[in-house]
C-alpha cells in the first residue's frame, strides 16, 4: 500500500496558488445575485409575448409529450439557435522515462498542466464567461446557451483555479444555461467497455448536481463520437437526446438542420451539429485566406437568417476555448460574440433555445441511421484520430486491459489514476496522421512527436500495471487481457 | 546547348568496388543516375577494370605507366575506360593516351605504386593527392567537358587547380568534413584544402541542411552558393532472421571513432542494461577508439551485453540488419549517415542523433542530441518493448524511404549544372 499512498499525496502536496478573482467579473457576479431566482419568474421575464410553448430547460425535461404541444402550434416555433460548448482540458503527462517505471507512480505533468489551465483560464474561461454572463442578462432569456464540462476540467479547476469553477457557478445560476452530460473522464470508454462507461457516466452526473445542482437530461459524447449502438444505450441510461456530428455520407443530402431519432429508439431525440456554420466561427474565423474574411456578427446572422421557413434548429457546437484561445481577443472575436445574440434575435422568428428546448419545441422529422462510429474530428469524422496507428491501439488495449484488475484492488486512487489515463486526448496525442511529413506545426500536442507520446504513456501503463498486479489478492492477480 | 547533354568530369576517390566508407557508395548511386541525363566521365585514382557502369566513363590512374624516356603517363589502350557501348560505336580502334607528368614532388614511376597501394588513404594520401592533381591536371587536356565536380577534399585540390586553368564552373560536393571527422576547431591542412575548395567553388553541394550549416559556422561560406542533395540508397533485397532467443539486439555500425559517439554509446548501455538485462549491443565496425570502447565495457561488467564484430564486409551487414531489434546512431556529427537509411530499408526502428544529415529526411524515427543519453536509453527502451510504437515507426519509415531516390538527388544537381553552365555561357557571350 505504500506506492497507493505516494500516487495521490503529491497533488495535494504542491501548494495550490491562490488567484485573485476578475475584478469585472466579480461585479457580473454581483448582478447575477439579483437574477430571477426561480424558474416561473425567470420564464415569465423572458417569454416574448406570442410564444405558448417555449419554457426553460427544467420544465421542458418534465414535459412529457412536447412533440404534441409543438405540433398545435408550429409557425409560433419559428428556428432555433442552439449553441453548445465543449469544455475540456486533460490531466497531460510528463516525460516519465522507462528508468521510473516501479519506482515512480507520480504520471502527470504539474507545471505545463497548471500553465496551460492558467493560461485558458486567463484568456478563455473567465472573459468568456463574463461576456457570456452579460449576454444572458441583457437579452433577459432570450439567449441560451448550453455546455458541456468534463470532469477532469471541472477537477483542475476546483484544484488550480477555482475562480473558474465560481465563474460557471454564476452562469449556471441565471437559469439560462444547460448543462450536459459527458463522460467524466472525456474517455472513448464506449468503445471498449460499457461497464466503464456507465460509471463515467454516473460519476460525471454526480459532480454536475454537486458543483451546479443541475441534473442533466442530454448527453453528448467524447468528441460527438456516435453511432446507433451508442444513441440506444445513452437513452437506455434515461437521458431525452443527444448531440452528434452531422456527417455528410449519412445525412444523404438531408439537412442537419432538424430534429432527428435513431433507428429504433423511442422518446430520443438527436441534434446535429452543423459544421459549416459552426466551423465558420471555431477555425475560420480569423483565417485571412478565407474569402468571408473578415466575419461580422451581422454577416453570420444574415446567413442564419437565410434559413428563415425552412430551418427548424441550427446547431453550432464548438470547443468553448474557441474564444480568446483558438480566436485571440485580438481577432475580434469577443466583439463578435457580443453582437451575435443580438443580431440573431433581430429576426422575428429567430429563437435561442437549449438542446432540451429545442426538442420540445421540434418535433423529430427523420430517422438519423449511423451504424458505424462517427465524430466530429478531422476530415474524416471518424475514429482515425484516436485509434488508427498501431501505437495508439496498443495503448488502448493495455489501458482497458486493466479494468479488471484496477477495480479488484478496490483502490479509489488507483482507480482515479486509471480513469485519467482513459482521456482521449492521451490517444489524440500519438496520432500519425498529420505527421508523415515531419511537420511539427500541423501536429497539436504537449509532445514533440506522437512517438514520444505514446512511450512516455506505454512507460505510465507499464508501472501502473505493475502497481496494480502487486495490489490484486494473489488469486485474483491474471494476466492482463 | 542541349542540357541533355552536359559534359561533367567527375573527380572521385573511393568508388565501386574498392571501398572503404560511405563516400564510394554515394558516388556510384549518385552517378549510376546522373547518366541518364548528362555525359559522365569519372577520374578515380583507382579503378578496377572489371565494374563497368552504363554510359559512364570511369577512368582509373593505377591502369597508368610511366615512361621515363618521354616523362609521359601512358595507358596502351584508353577503351579500357570507356562504358561498353561506347567503345563498339564510337571508338572500334585500340588507342594509346599518353599525358605529360611534371610533378617532381612525386616522381613519375612511384605513381602507379601509391595508386595501387590497399589502402586509398593511408600514410601517403598527401602525395597521392599531390600527384592525382598533376594527372587530372594534364588529362584535362584530352578530353572535353562543361563543369568539373568534385567529391571531397582529396580531389579539391585537382579540381581547384582545373577551375583556375579553364575557368569551367566548379561544384565541389561535400560528403564530410574535417571539422567532424576531427574536431570541430580542426585548421589543419585537410582543413585548408576544404576551405580552398569551397572559396573556389561555384557552387557547394552538402549532403544535408545539417552540413550546410556546418559549413558556414566553421569555414565562413556564404549561404547563398551552398545547395543540400541528400544522399540516397540504392534497393536492396531485404529480409528478416527471426531470432529465437530473447535477447534484444541493438546495432551499432560504422567506424568506432570520436565522430561516430562511443563515449555516448557507452552511457547509453549502462542506463539501458542496469532496466534491461536481455539488451544486446551489436557493435559492428573498427576504429580508433575500439580498444578504448571494449575496455570500457569490461571495466562496466557489460560484457555479457555487448558483442564486438570488428569490420564486417557487405553480407554481413546484412545479415545483422535483418536480425536486429533496433538501430542505433549516436553520432557527435553526421554529415548524412548513410548507414541508418539502410536500416530504415530493413524495417528496423533507428534511434539517431539529431547530429545528422539523414535525421533530415526520415522522420519516423527516435532522434535526440547526442549527448541526451538519458533520451536514448528511454527510446531504446521503448522500441525494444513497444511492439505498437516499433509497428507505426517501420510502417511510416518505409514510406519516408521510398520517396528518398538518387534520381530525385540527381535531378537536383542537375539544376546546379544547368544553373551554372547557363552563367558561363552567357559570360563567354559578353
Amino acid at each position: 500500500m505504500k506506492g497507493a499512498e505516494k500516487y495521490f499525496d503529491v497533488v495535494n502536496g504542491f501548494t495550490v496558488p491562490v488567484y485573485s478573482v476578475n475584478e469585472h467579473f466579480m461585479n457580473l457576479l454581483e448582478d447575477a445575485a439579483f437574477l430571477p431566482a426561480n424558474e416561473t419568474e425567470a420564464a415569465t421575464a423572458t417569454k416574448p409575448p406570442e410564444e405558448i410553448i417555449i419554457v426553460d430547460s427544467a420544465s421542458a425535461a418534465v414535459a412529457s409529450e412536447p412533440a404534441v404541444v409543438t405540433l398545435k402550434v408550429p409557425q409560433l416555433t419559428g428556428t432555433s439557435v442552439c449553441i453548445y460548448f465543449q469544455v475540456h482540458q486533460p490531466f497531460r503527462l510528463r516525460t516519465y522515462n522507462f528508468d521510473q517505471i516501479g519506482a515512480d507512480h507520480y504520471y502527470e505533468h504539474y507545471d505545463q498542466n497548471v500553465e496551460i489551465l492558467n493560461k485558458v483560464a486567463d484568456k478563455c474561461y473567465l472573459p468568456t464567461n463574463a461576456k457570456i454572463l452579460e449576454l444572458l442578462m441583457r437579452h433577459k432569456g432570450r439567449f441560451k446557451v448550453a455546455y458541456s464540462i468534463s470532469g477532469v476540467a471541472l477537477e483542475q479547476f476546483e484544484l488550480y483555479r477555482p475562480d473558474v469553477i465560481r465563474s460557471f457557478q454564476a452562469l449556471a445560476a441565471t437559469g439560462y444555461v444547460e448543462m450536459l452530460d459527458e463522460t467524466y473522464y472525456h474517455s472513448l470508454s464506449f468503445l471498449y467497455s460499457k461497464e466503464e462507461f456507465d460509471r463515467q457516466v454516473q460519476m460525471h452526473k454526480k459532480k454536475i448536481k454537486e458543483l451546479f445542482d443541475l441534473e442533466p437530461t442530454i448527453f453528448r459524447n467524447t468528441e460527438l463520437i456516435f453511432n446507433n449502438v451508442l444513441a440506444a444505450h445513452v437513452a437506455s441510461l434515461g437521458y431525452k437526446g443527444m448531440l452528434c456530428e452531422g456527417v455528410d455520407r449519412y445525412l444523404n443530402n438531408r439537412t442537419p438542420n432538424q430534429v432527428f431519432t435513431s433507428p429504433g429508439v423511442e422518446n430520443f431525440s438527436l441534434l446535429l451539429k452543423n459544421y459549416r456554420l459552426s466551423d465558420d466561427i471555431a477555425f475560420r474565423f480569423s483565417n485571412h485566406e478565407w474569402e468571408n474574411w473578415p466575419l461580422t456578427a451581422d454577416k453570420f446572422s444574415q446567413w442564419l437568417h437565410d434559413h428563415a421557413g425552412n430551418a427548424e434548429t441550427i446547431n453550432l457546437f464548438m470547443d468553448y476555448e474557441t474564444f480568446g484561445e483558438h480566436q485571440w481577443k485580438e481577432t475580434g472575436i469577443f466583439n463578435f460574440l457580443d453582437n451575435l445574440p443580438e443580431m440573431i434575435l433581430d429576426h422575428p422568428d429567430f429563437y435561442f433555445r437549449s438542446p432540451s428546448e429545442v426538442f420540445a419545441a421540434h418535433p423529430a422529422r427523420d430517422v438519423y441511421d449511423v451504424p458505424e462510429f462517427t465524430s466530429w474530428a478531422d476530415a474524416e469524422r471518424d475514429l482515425s484520430a484516436w485509434n488508427e496507428n498501431e501505437m495508439q491501439k496498443e495503448a488502448l488495449e493495455k489501458i482497458y486491459a486493466l479494468e479488471k484488475a484496477v477495480k479488484a484492488t478496490g483502490n479509489e486512487d488507483l482507480l482515479k489514476v486509471w480513469g485519467k489515463l482513459q482521456t482521449s486526448d492521451h490517444f489524440y496525442y500519438m496520432s500519425t496522421k498529420f505527421w508523415a511529413d515531419g511537420d511539427v506545426h500541423k501536429y497539436f500536442s504537449p509532445f514533440a512527436s506522437p512517438y514520444d507520446a505514446g512511450i512516455y504513456y506505454m512507460n505510465v501503463i507499464s508501472d501502473l500495471e505493475k502497481t496494480v498486479t502487486e495490489q490484486v489478492p494473489e488469486k485474483e492477480t491474471a494476466p492482463p487481457n | 546547348m542541349d542540357y541533355n547533354r552536359i559534359r561533367v568530369l567527375m573527380l572521385g576517390w573511393e568508388f565501386p568496388p574498392i571501398l572503404t566508407g560511405g563516400l564510394g557508395p554515394a558516388c556510384y548511386g549518385l552517378a549510376k543516375a546522373l547518366a541518364n541525363f548528362v555525359e559522365l566521365k569519372i577520374v578515380l585514382p583507382k579503378s578496377d577494370l572489371n565494374f563497368k557502369m552504363k554510359r559512364v566513363n570511369l577512368i582509373g590512374f593505377n591502369h597508368f605507366d610511366f615512361d621515363p624516356s618521354t616523362g609521359e603517363m601512358m595507358v596502351d589502350d584508353f577503351r579500357k575506360f570507356l562504358a561498353a557501348e561506347f567503345i563498339d560505336e564510337l571508338n572500334p580502334e585500340p588507342a594509346e593516351l599518353r599525358i605529360p607528368y611534371k610533378n617532381y614532388d612525386v616522381p613519375g614511376n612511384e605513381v602507379k605504386g601509391l595508386f595501387n597501394e590497399p589502402d586509398s588513404y593511408g600514410p601517403h594520401v598527401m602525395r597521392k593527392v599531390q600527384a592525382y592533381a598533376e594527372m587530372v591536371d594534364q588529362l584535362s587536356e584530352k578530353i572535353d567537358f562543361d563543369v568539373i565536380h568534385a567529391h571531397d577534399w582529396i580531389t579539391y585540390p585537382a579540381a581547384v587547380k582545373l577551375k583556375q586553368k579553364t575557368g569551367k564552373p566548379l561544384l565541389v560536393h561535400v560528403h564530410s568534413l574535417e571539422t567532424d571527422r576531427a574536431h570541430p576547431e580542426a585548421r589543419n591542412p585537410v582543413y585548408h584544402i576544404e576551405h580552398q575548395g569551397m572559396l573556389n567553388a561555384d557552387r557547394v553541394l552538402p549532403v544535408s541542411a545539417y552540413t550546410k550549416n556546418t559549413i558556414i559556422d566553421h569555414y565562413g561560406i556564404s549561404a547563398e552558393k551552398i545547395f543540400p542533395v541528400y544522399n540516397a540508397i540504392e534497393d536492396n533485397s531485404i529480409y528478416r532472421v527471426e531470432r529465437t532467443d530473447n535477447e534484444k539486439w541493438i546495432l551499432f555500425l560504422g567506424r568506432i571513432t570520436r565522430q561516430k559517439g562511443p563515449e555516448f554509446l557507452l552511457e547509453t548501455m549502462v542506463k539501458l542494461c542496469k532496466k534491461m538485462p536481455n539488451a544486446k549491443f551489436i557493435i559492428a565496425g573498427s576504429g580508433d577508439k575500439s580498444d578504448w570502447l571494449k575496455e570500457k565495457v569490461n571495466e562496466v561488467g557489460l560484457n555479457t551485453n555487448a558483442e564486438f564484430t570488428g569490420f564486417i564486409k557487405r553480407d554481413k551487414i546484412s545479415e545483422l540488419l535483418a536480425s536486429s531489434d533496433a538501430y542505433f546512431m549516436p553520432s557527435v556529427s553526421e554529415p548524412f549517415g548513410l548507414s541508418a537509411l539502410e536500416a530504415a530499408q530493413f524495417n528496423i526502428p533507428c534511434v539517431l542523433s539529431k547530429q545528422s544529415g539523414v535525421s533530415e529526411v526520415l522522420f519516423n524515427v527516435l532522434k535526440a542530441d547526442c549527448w541526451d543519453t538519458n533520451k536514448f536509453a528511454n527510446y531504446l527502451y521503448a522500441v525494444c518493448n513497444y511492439s505498437g510504437l516499433r509497428e507505426t515507426m517501420v510502417k511510416l519509415t518505409a514510406n519516408d524511404v521510398k520517396n528518398i531516390s538518387w534520381d530525385h538527388s540527381a535531378r537536383e544537381v542537375l539544376k546546379s549544372y544547368k544553373h551554372l553552365v547557363t552563367a558561363s555561357a552567357k559570360e563567354e557571350a559578353v
